[in-house]
């Protein structure tokens, strides 16, 4: 199990409400699971949580990452055992350029075996691949970046990066029909190269494109329904009300 | 309906520019010494501490020097302000007992037909003293206090005593001095704890008298957890010569409670308007300004908020018109000492036909006011080239763990505006107009109903006025 | 031409009240300090100055907590000796109050360092040779210059008057990297530029490790179509006290500034940013910007900023914002998820704000290498 969620309960530091209130979740390793769910409904905290975003607090319950707890661990060591997470707005960082960022966070995660000619071409052919100017690598990370540059970004930096568990916040939102299923593709590849995946997301639209094994319905702080690719759909036909 | 715009002008003007003939019972003479301030004293039947305090305030007000700052005020001749004018009335709480000619007056300002319809209670000060009091039975019951601050010091002493310018002392600057030896008429207001009063009290200050200054007194204490909205209305008739006010509003929120002030001043042009206004919220307290200001001659405004304890509020909305001749020079003061307080400041200002706007803060966060937020916003509407919009604020951090952002833009109405809005078949004026009524909204949408609509007829005039 | 004051507080038959100037008493210098230059044209114009500058008294700054000075000796008298006519008409059309117009008129009087150039073509000047005062006038008549101004000296007081005539471009860095001794050493220094039509001006000012860094820079625009980009950064360490000012005035229309400050606080240093964007009547689509943002590292640095607009013309565009805050959690947590720990985090934050200015050094001359003189303040204080 590369990932298990156990009856997790957090909510927003300084407050009292509860946003994720018993969360259950189990990922094997190399699996794609998607978690869908109407706008506020915690989708994003979960991921955030995950990560140990500092501006949550979890009051109980546990996840587990290759068995091991990682609730006491820092934001910077979940990463470096390999959990990556895409961000839904990320951040602008002036004078900070985004190959700078890569290379650091690969050292960090991977060692310092490869040379820096090595990973610079490497991320280069990414880049490429993903079909963003080689430009972009001199770039300050998000800073004046479209909507799709910003996503496709995030991208760049999972693959590279090759974590052990991506988790996919919202990556389609705002994405057109072709970044879309350029985006998914990639996803595919990052899949199939052993990442294990959590989608989170509002439509189902780029499950179309995705290898998917398994659907979470995700309604008001907890998992209401699991099932396979179907599931999506029938939510989409039929809307939320099916899990309620 | 040219005729129809005509009578409409005519009524408008007649409304704002109000005459009055009353006859005063005892006008103190013009000029300022010692023995002047001891007059007023015994007019007023005060006790010995009152007496005393202002005699002190007196002493101080000649030690200290004038700011060094702010508007030209070489104009102001102290000496010829006549400080103390007491109107032929006794103090009622009925209409009926106030005099014809004053009662007309507050008529023509709707103050008894306002009270009549949505206000808890009426205070109507005429020159320097109050004329009529009124409070709803209910808050009397509950023990809400609200009379004029000439009442409290006969019937509250003690609790009045504890706040009576504590807040802004005689030591604060000059005028606070001047006003502490002069100061006559005002409010004063004690809600108690945990009473929630569920329409606004309203006073309302008009000037009858040439020559006079107004120095009424405010004070407000909201107890804990209690909750209130005060409107204070200014309105002074247009004389030949100049007109002096120092009002001075002491605000106490204690924990818990909300309060809102309200201010809807529309002076006449020959007003020297130096009023203190200071407020102290303490934990989780909430203090809000609203402010309009309409003409004077000369302002200096700068509503203050003391955020003393933690996790307390302050809010500040305010809209200033600086037209021909004037120099408005406003601002708002924020302090921050409690832990994670909160403060926001929205300032808008208008000039036009050769006005000056000069927005002047001051934002502090001090070292043990970890945890803060605070956000100012200025924009001024320059409606043309002959006007002066200046923006000078002051922003002082000293702690790192606070959130501080200031943001200010003048901005202009662009032809393009104007041209859209006529190609709808309004007059270029009327265009004008209703951009400008745009840009205050968020002031109007603070303010009861009947106030908007005051405002808004306003600002139209003005607008009027300087362009036309 | 008159002196061009800071603050204009008047508008039409209205005033303002202007704040009197505190003073405090330093041993000042006397008739005997005079020396000549040789240059009768010059020395007739610091007499002049000499008569104005006897009446002012030191000032006391209360927000710097200037109250002490230690004047150098003068023996002897160098500066813009070889002004000639035209220069004399310049350096005194370019007359401004400064920081303080005691300082503006003591360097103009005393230098020991100094020099009048000039310039058309192309070139890049690098300077270094300043001696504690120093009072300096350029013209660019046409063409590019860059100038690069490093000052080290722990006491400076200077005065740089540039006139930026029709169509010439500068690119100015003042890098003020002096480790000043004390309180009583502090530099203060003036600059004033005049820009003429369609004239071009990048600004880049580096202030960092003086105890006092009193830093003044006036533009006056004086043609349509001038363009001018201003960005001071600053890194505060230790006790420092940042004071800077800047003044943009537009006496043409249709031109363009923006004056973009950003710096980082540490330990108990303290910024006071004072920006002045001051458009007067006439001055149609004009455009003016200001902005500071301050990054405070350490619980007890301190911000202090007066961002002003004056605007006396409705056609115009002018906007400030200001902002001073603690490194923002979210983006830290966003290269923490990344797999950087958290003070490398910082440290890459903290240096990305200068990264643009090093980058710009080190594109002025390939092998000079400028950038250099950032990344080693940079290193020494952030590792």
């Amino acid at each position: 199990m590369i990932l298990k969620v156990e009856n997790l309960k957090a909510k927003i530091v300084g407050e009292e409400k509860l946003i994720l209130k018993g969360v259950e979740l189990e990922i094997a390793e190399g699996e794609a699971h998607v978690i869908m769910g109407p706008n506020g409904s915690g989708k994003s905290t979960l991921a955030n949580v995950i990560m140990g975003n500092p501006k949550y607090e979890v009051v109980d319950g546990d996840i587990r990452f290759l068995g091991e707890s990682i609730l006491n661990l820092r934001t910077d060591e979940r990463a470096q055992r390999g959990i990556m997470l895409t961000f839904q707005n990320p951040y602008e960082i002036e004078g900070v350029k985004f190959d700078q960022l890569l290379l650091t966070a690969y050292r960090k995660l991977h060692g310092e075996d490869k040379t820096f000619f090595q990973l610079h071409s490497e991320l280069k052919s990414i880049v490429s691949e993903i079909g963003l100017p080689v430009e972009f690598l001199e770039r300050f990370v998000n800073l004046g970046f479209s909507g799709g540059e910003r996503k496709k970004g995030e991208i760049v930096q999972a693959r590279f990066l090759k974590p052990k568990l991506l988790i996919l916040d919202e990556i389609d939102s705002g994405l057109d029909v072709d970044a879309l299923r350029l985006v998914a593709n990639q996803i595919n590849e990052i899949k199939r190269a052993g990442t294990s995946l959590l989608v989170i997301t509002h439509y189902s639209r780029i499950l179309n494109f995705l290898d998917v094994d398994r659907v979470h319905v995700y309604i008001d702080g907890r998992i209401a329904l699991s099932g396979d690719k179907n599931l999506a759909y029938k939510v989409e036909a039929d809307g939320y009300s099916i899990a309620r | 309906m040219e005729l129809q715009k005509l009578l409409y002008e005519l009524k408008k003007r007649e409304e704002f520019d109000i005459k009055v003939n009353a006859k005063p019972a005892i006008k103190l003479p013009a000029g300022l010494n010692k023995k002047l301030v001891y007059e007023i004293s015994k007019a007023k039947g005060e006790p010995d501490w009152m007496t005393q305090h202002r005699l002190r305030s007196f002493e101080i007000f000649e030690k200290w020097h004038d700011p060094t700052w702010g508007v030209d005020r070489s104009e102001l001749e102290l000496s010829k302000i006549v400080p103390y004018i007491k109107p032929d009335a006794k103090k009622t709480n009925t209409w009926d007992e106030v005099p014809e000619e004053i009662k007309q007056a507050f008529e023509k300002l709707g103050i008894p037909e306002a009270e009549r319809k949505y206000l808890a209670g009426v205070g109507a000060q005429f020159d320097s003293e109050m004329v009529y009091k009124n409070i709803k039975e209910e808050l009397k019951k509950l023990g809400v206090i609200f009379t004029d601050i000439e009442t409290a010091v006969r019937e509250y002493p003690d609790l009045l005593r504890e706040y009576f310018m504590k807040l802004v002392p005689p030591t604060d600057n000059r005028y606070a001095a001047l006003h502490g030896a002069l100061w006559s008429g005002g409010t004063f207001l004690y809600v108690p704890k945990g009473v929630k009063v569920p329409l606004p009290l309203q006073s309302y200050f008009l000037f009858g008298n040439p020559g006079g200054g107004q120095f009424e007194h405010t004070v407000i204490i909201a107890d804990e957890g209690s909750e209130v909205t005060y409107i204070e209305g200014c309105t002074a008739p247009k004389y030949d010569i100049v007109n002096l006010h120092i009002g001075t509003v002491e605000v106490y929120v204690k924990r818990g409670a909300r309060l809102k002030y309200l201010t809807m001043q529309n002076w006449s042009k020959n007003m020297f308007n130096l009023e203190i206004k200071r407020a102290i919220a303490e934990e989780d307290a909430v203090m809000t300004w609203v402010s309009g200001s309409f003409g004077s001659y000369k302002t200096m405004v700068y509503p203050a908020t003391i955020l003393k304890g933690d996790n307390s509020v302050s809010e500040n909305v305010s809209i200033s018109f600086a037209g021909p001749g004037q120099h408005i020079d406003t601002g708002s003061k924020v302090i921050h000492i409690g832990r994670n307080t909160r403060s926001t400041v929205d300032a808008r200002s208008i000039s036009i036909g050769g006005g000056w706007s000069f927005y002047r803060g001051l934002l502090k966060i001090t070292e043990s006011a970890k945890g803060s937020k605070a956000t100012v916003s200025c924009t001024g509407l320059m409606i043309d080239n002959k006007s002066k919009s200046d923006t000078v604020p002051i922003i002082e951090v000293h702690n790192s763990d606070s959130d501080v952002g200031h943001e200010a833009k003048i901005g202009r109405i662009k032809d393009e505006q104007i041209f859209y809005l006529m190609s709808r078949g309004l007059s270029e004026l009327e265009a004008k107009s209703l951009i400008v009524k745009g840009f205050i909204q968020p002031v109007v949408q603070e303010l009861p109903f009947e106030y908007a609509i005051e405002l808004n007829r306003l600002v139209e005039m003005e607008v009027e006025s300087s362009i036309g | 031409m008159l002196m061009e004051k800071t603050l204009r507080l008047q508008h039409g038959s209205m005033k303002a009240i202007v704040p009197p100037r505190k003073t405090v008493e330093i041993k000042d210098y006397s008739i005997e300090n005079f020396k000549p230059s040789g240059n009768n044209l010059l020395d007739e114009w610091r007499i002049k100055r000499l008569s104005e500058y006897a009446t002012l008294q030191f000032p006391y700054w209360k927000r710097t907590g200037l109250k002490r000075l230690l004047l150098p000796n003068i023996s002897h008298y160098k500066g813009p000796e070889n002004l000639d006519e035209l220069g004399i008409k310049v350096i005194d059309s370019l007359d401004f109050e400064g920081s303080d117009r005691k300082f503006v008129l003591l360097a103009d009087i005393f230098s020991l360092s100094g020099r009048y150039f000039v310039h058309s073509g192309v070139k890049t000047l690098i300077l270094e040779d300043f001696d504690s005062i120093d009072n300096s006038l350029v013209i660019v008549e046409n063409g590019t210059l860059n100038l690069v101004r490093i000052v080290k000296r722990a006491l400076f007081v200077g005065n740089l008057r540039i006139l930026l005539k029709p169509g010439a471009e500068l690119k100015l860095y003042n890098l003020y990297i002096g480790r000043g001794m004390d309180e009583s050493s502090p530099l203060i220094s003036n600059v004033f530029v005049e820009a003429q039509e369609g004239s071009k001006l990048l600004v880049r000012d580096f202030y960092f490790g003086g105890t006092i860094n009193a830093g003044y820079f006036g533009l006056r625009i004086n043609g349509e179509n001038a363009h001018s980009d201003i960005r001071p950064y600053y890194l505060g360490v230790g006790r420092n006290v940042i004071d800077i000012l800047y003044l943009v005035r537009f006496y043409a229309g249709n031109s363009y500034s923006n004056v973009d400050a950003k710096g980082v606080l540490m330990d108990t240093s303290k910024l006071i940013f004072r920006g002045i964007m001051d458009i007067t009547s006439g001055c149609k689509e004009a455009e003016a910007h200001q902005s500071n943002h301050a990054l405070l590292l350490s619980e007890r640095a301190k911000v202090e900023a007066i961002p002003s607009l004056m605007v006396d013309e409705h056609e115009v565009v002018a906007s400030h914002a200001a902002s001073s805050a603690p490194v923002d959690e979210q983006t830290v947590f966003y290269l923490m998820s990344r797999g950087i720990p958290k003070d490398e985090a910082i440290r890459m934050i903290v240096k990305g704000i200068f990264e643009t200015l090093k980058d710009e050094l080190n594109n002025l001359d390939e092998s000079l290498k400028l950038g250099g003189l950032i990344e080693d303040a940079l290193g020494s204080v952030v590792g």
